[in-house]
């Protein structure tokens, strides 16, 4: 056998370097014919005698190198393009066969080449920084209740000057900037960056420079780097021509105030984006330009601004040695708050982290759906060879070797397949796009998603790899002929059914158990989707508008200003007709923003348990928006008019704050005090909201009215509002009267993030409705595929039973006994595929538990009814064949052999 | 392929089979060799008696190696010239000892029966 491979190898050498090693027997030939002419010229001939006299001795030199040309090699491939060609004609011959088997197998390949490049985008393809596998996210969290959140900048600030373990320690924050110029008015999304960020990401503009560090300090600060698409779509120049005449200098009037643009980011150049950001952030979903995130000296001691920061971790340091430094540092830095640990998160796993799971299941998912179609070609092959069986005994019997058959039969398979990897590759371009025109907005480096050489490759080994899957079982079967019962005419027929049919109801069953595992899977997510749609929000989404108003600086530096826009803005949108209600908060329930509030204490208790900094979130309202959300009082009064900054600060909290911190008795009267300086009375309780997301528990949770925010606090908190309005009818026709008001207050001013509040609850639930989709989707393509397969055998076992029924029916059988006896082959088949794929299915579901919600992995109801589901479809497909029995002509069936 | 050259080389596969193990023979006795060389040393050996066509010796030698029973070595042959220096490997030496018992025993077998034949 060594031998074989050797030889095997030298002539697969032999195809390629062919003409080297043809020149090398050239020179030997040469060699020998001078050394013989030499020896007869010693022996007294001439010259031109001796050179005729070798050459005879020789021989034919023309046809020894065709024969060696022939041992390297030819002959192989010859062998294989005589297969081909035959393979070519027989699929040929059977064109439908062809087409199913093409069809079935294009339509697993393309839907694994498709996820498989997003999960190679997303999972595998390392992130487009320098050393990506040394950046990380540094969060602050607690030690006791865990978490990440953002830091403190004060925390930034003093960390940055003192860690030691990290190369660099960078921050940014989002910010919208008004960009005017012109006649139009523009919202921008703007990140706030330090100096250091881009180095640290090994990033450079594609133009001009990067920013320096002095333009950290304020009021050097306006300066931009914009990112390559605003650019284009701004300035539409050529970069090339900014780089080779030097850099020429624009400026953006943002906020009203000029800012230099100092360079251009390269295209599709971006920070991070994904949705695996600590509940209550985002990515920003991109970015328009970049800004230097200028400090103030009094930053040094505010607890109001919080900046994402980011590492690079120091070679010699690893992540523990890093977080458990950090987190001495920050208590150093910062005795007063005891619990204060800082958490370290690998850059990469904060961005892929929650995508993974399910990237993983449906990766798994188009595994089986690719295995199933295996299945199903396999079938149909083995029930397609009644005719072929005899051409292969027939060539066994004329010497072909075991060997050769089975490589016949592979080859074939190889054939179908290949030409069904190009059919998959295509499919897989038009499944990408639609992947990427559906993928949620915080899916992380969906721009990234390609069908590159790597997916190409993958696309390839799937074809091959189902290829020689699918012709195992007829390779087989085929290779190992009968020639006894193969060669009899007609015959065979019912000794050999019982082999064949076993390997066929092998393959069916398979077929069964791997569409059970997938309609389960579906069938979780759908259940679990279902009960999220019906998890109480703690707000009526009918007939709700939000939009988003960013109030510059430095028009609007002081917190008067910004009130009495919104108390104008307020006053102008309530009176518009068909407007119920109209209010505003921070960070609008499901929008991804939240803020904490500090840990208090009830009046006349002496501490209040587990009221800790990030236990508690905050948020800042205006009096009417709980009436606008439809999140109903349970007790006291909303906020009023009256609750200003000359009255008592009232406070009002939600259900689950009342429970956890006053346990029965009733909130409403009783004063707590916050950071043992502010006092509040609380004056109401209403409905948990879900603020987080529809599946995460709601928190203790505390609202503020916004004319009360303390003055130091009042920059950061009502800068950006979002305007929640409650309509009689449908909400969208409201858009432009709103925005007509909003202009009447100050001319500049411009809003963003126009939604409905269905459309905020859809965004929330988009990436589980997309992998709840595409699952739904592969489980579908299994059930159809699952469907063929039955079929096919089915068809195939009333072909081959023909002879029976027509004994059965002419002995006196009633066609409906017939039915029944199909129909409980088909049903056993499918109870087999049951019995095996449920226990395999338990299994299963196990992995994508995290992906659940409200429903366990081994829900007896979505297992009922995904076997349920598979039994019908096993009827279903049983029936044709069962019906076409019924209609056999005893004479006919009878007469047959 | 036409049926006439199948049978041709069916033909010439019985003479180069003898051939390859006179080869590694060859290989084995004297060391590397280049194709002319082993030409010479069959010739001297069967005292005229093998016609042999010299060029058959390379296909010999390409099929030895290809099963990795000699190995082959640039070098230069007594007119100077360019010429490919083949040795025996080791496991050429085991299939060189495998095929003489077995040439023994068939010729062997092959010589009684002509023997006996002959007696009648």
């Amino acid at each position: 056998m060594i031998h074989y491979w050797r030889a095997l190898a030298a002539r697969l050498r032999g195809l390629f370097g062919d003409r080297r090693v043809e020149r090398d027997l050239d020179d030997e030939i040469e060699t020998h014919l001078r050394l013989l002419a030499e020896r007869y010229v010693r022996q007294g001939m001439t010259e031109d005698e001796a050179a005729q006299a070798a050459r005879r001795q020789f021989g034919n030199v023309t046809l020894l190198k065709e024969v060696n040309r022939e041992m390297r090699g030819i002959r192989f491939i010859e062998t294989l393009f005589q297969d081909l060609r035959y393979g070519i004609r027989m699929l040929r011959r059977n064109p439908g066969f062809t087409f199913v088997a093409v069809l079935t197998l294009s339509l697993g390949i393309g839907a694994n080449t498709a996820i498989f490049s997003v999960v190679r985008a997303i999972l595998l393809k390392p992130l487009p920084y320098t050393d990506p596998e040394r950046l990380v996210m540094v969060w602050e969290s607690s030690a006791k209740t865990g978490g990440e959140f953002d830091v403190r900048i004060s925390n930034f600030l003093a960390w940055r000057d003192e860690q030691q373990v990290f190369a660099q320690l960078a921050a940014f924050q989002y910010q919208d900037f008004n960009l005017s110029g012109g006649d139009r008015r523009e919202r921008i999304q703007g990140v706030l960056i330090t100096a250091n960020l881009f180095p640290l990401l090994g990033a450079q503009p594609a133009a001009g420079r990067n920013f320096l560090p002095e333009e950290e300090r304020d009021g050097w600060h306006r300066v931009v780097i914009v990112s390559h698409d605003f650019w284009r779509r701004r300035f539409g120049d050529d970069l090339r021509s900014q780089d080779t005449q030097g850099w020429r200098e624009k400026t953006l009037t943002l906020n009203g105030e000029a800012y230099r643009v100092i360079g251009v980011m390269p295209s599709g150049f971006e920070i991070a984006r994904g949705g695996g950001m600590p509940q209550g952030l985002a990515f920003a979903p991109h970015a328009d330009l970049w800004t230097p995130i200028h400090f103030k000296p009094e930053d040094r001691a505010n607890f109001s601004r919080y900046p994402i920061v980011i590492g690079r971790l120091r070679p010699d340091v690893t992540m523990e040695q890093a977080q458990s430094a950090m987190t001495t540092l920050a208590r150093r830095l910062d005795p007063s708050e005891s619990s204060l640990s800082v958490k370290l998160v690998a850059l990469s796993e904060q961005l892929t982290g929650k995508v993974r799971p399910a990237l993983l299941v449906l990766l798994g998912a188009v595994g089986l759906v690719l295995l199933i179609a295996c299945a199903n070609v396999a079938n149909l092959k083995l029930a397609g060879a009644a005719a072929r069986r005899r051409e292969f005994a027939l060539r066994a019997a004329l010497g072909a070797s075991r060997l050769r058959l089975a490589r016949q039969v592979v080859t074939e398979g190889l054939l179908l397949s290949v030409t069904a990897g190009v059919g998959g590759w295509l499919l897989a371009h038009w499944l990408r796009n639609l992947i990427v025109v559906f993928s949620p907005d915080d899916l992380p480096r969906a721009r990234e998603i390609s069908l590159d050489g790597a997916v190409l490759g993958f696309t390839l080994l799937a074809s091959i790899g189902a290829g020689v899957i699918f012709s195992l079982a007829p390779a087989a079967r085929f290779s190992r002929p009968d020639l006894n019962e193969d060669l009899k005419p007609g015959g065979g027929m019912m000794t050999l059914s019982l082999s064949r049919l076993s390997l066929g109801s092998l393959l069916v069953v398979a077929e069964v158990a791997l569409a059970l595992a997938l309609s389960l899977g579906a069938g979780l997510l759908l259940n679990s989707f279902v009960r999220l749609q019906r998890v109480d929000p703690g707000f009526d989404s009918r007939n709700v508008l939000t939009m988003q108003i960013s109030l510059p600086q430095p028009k609007y530096s002081t917190g008067a200003q910004m009130e009495s826009f919104h108390r104008q803005t307020l006053e102008r949108v309530e009176t518009l007709p068909g407007v119920e209600a109209a209010g505003l908060i921070n960070e609008l329930p499901l929008g991804g923003g939240d803020r904490d509030f500090p840990a208090f204490t009830i009046d006349g208790q002496a501490s209040t348990p587990g009221a800790d900094w990030f236990t508690n979130s905050v948020s800042v309202v205006s009096p009417a928006y709980f009436r606008a959300m439809g999140t109903p009082l349970l007790r006291g009064r909303f906020f009023e008019t009256r609750d200003n900054e000359q009255s008592e600060r009232v406070i009002i909290i939600n259900e689950a704050a009342a429970r956890r911190y006053w346990q029965g008795r009733d909130p409403v009267g009783s004063r707590i005090s916050a950071l043992k300086a502010y006092f509040f009375i609380v004056v109401g309780v209403v409905a948990d909201v879900r603020h987080q997301g529809l599946e995460s528990e709601t928190n203790p949770r505390v609202y503020l009215p916004h004319t009360q925010v303390m003055e130091r606090m009042k920059a950061s908190l009502l800068r950006s509002m979002t305007l929640v309005l409650r309509s009689a009818g449908p909400s969208e026709p409201l858009i432009a009267a709103v925005r007509r008001e909003v202009s009447a207050v100050d001319r500049e001013q411009s809003v963003s993030n126009i939604r409905t509040m269905r459309q905020v609850v859809a965004a929330s639930v988009a990436e589980r409705a997309f992998t709840m989709t595409l699952l739904g989707a592969f489980a579908a393509l299994a059930l159809l595929l699952a469907i063929i397969g039955i079929y096919g055998v089915m068809s195939y076992v009333v072909t081959q039973r023909m002879h029976e029924i027509g004994v059965r029916l002419a002995l006196g059988a009633k066609s409906s006994d017939i039915l029944r006896l199909v129909l409980r082959q088909g049903i056993s088949l499918a109870f087999a595929g049951l019995s095996v794929g449920l226990p395999a299915s338990l299994a299963l579901t196990q992995l994508m538990k995290g992906l659940l919600y409200g429903v366990s992995a081994t829900d007896p109801l979505t297992f009922g009814a995904a076997a349920a589901l598979l039994t019908a479809v096993a009827l279903l497909a049983a029936l044709v064949p069962a019906r076409r029995a019924t209609k056999v002509d005893p004479l006919r069936a009878l007469r047959q052999d | 392929m036409s049926k006439g050259r199948y049978t041709e080389a069916q033909k010439s596969e019985v003479l180069q089979g003898t051939l390859d193990l006179m080869a590694l023979k060859v290989l084995d006795t004297l060391g590397p060799q280049h194709g002319y060389g082993i030409a010479r040393r069959i010739e001297q050996v069967s005292e005229q008696v093998l016609q042999l066509n010299e060029g058959t010796v390379y296909t010999s030698l390409l099929r030895l190696q290809q099963r990795g029973w000699i190995a082959a070595e640039w070098g230069t042959s007594e007119n100077n010239r360019k010429a490919k220096y083949y040795s025996i490997t080791k496991s050429g030496r085991k299939q060189l000892g495998r095929e003489t018992e077995n040439w023994e025993r068939i010729s062997g077998v092959i010589g009684r029966l002509l023997r006996l034949e002959g007696q009648e």
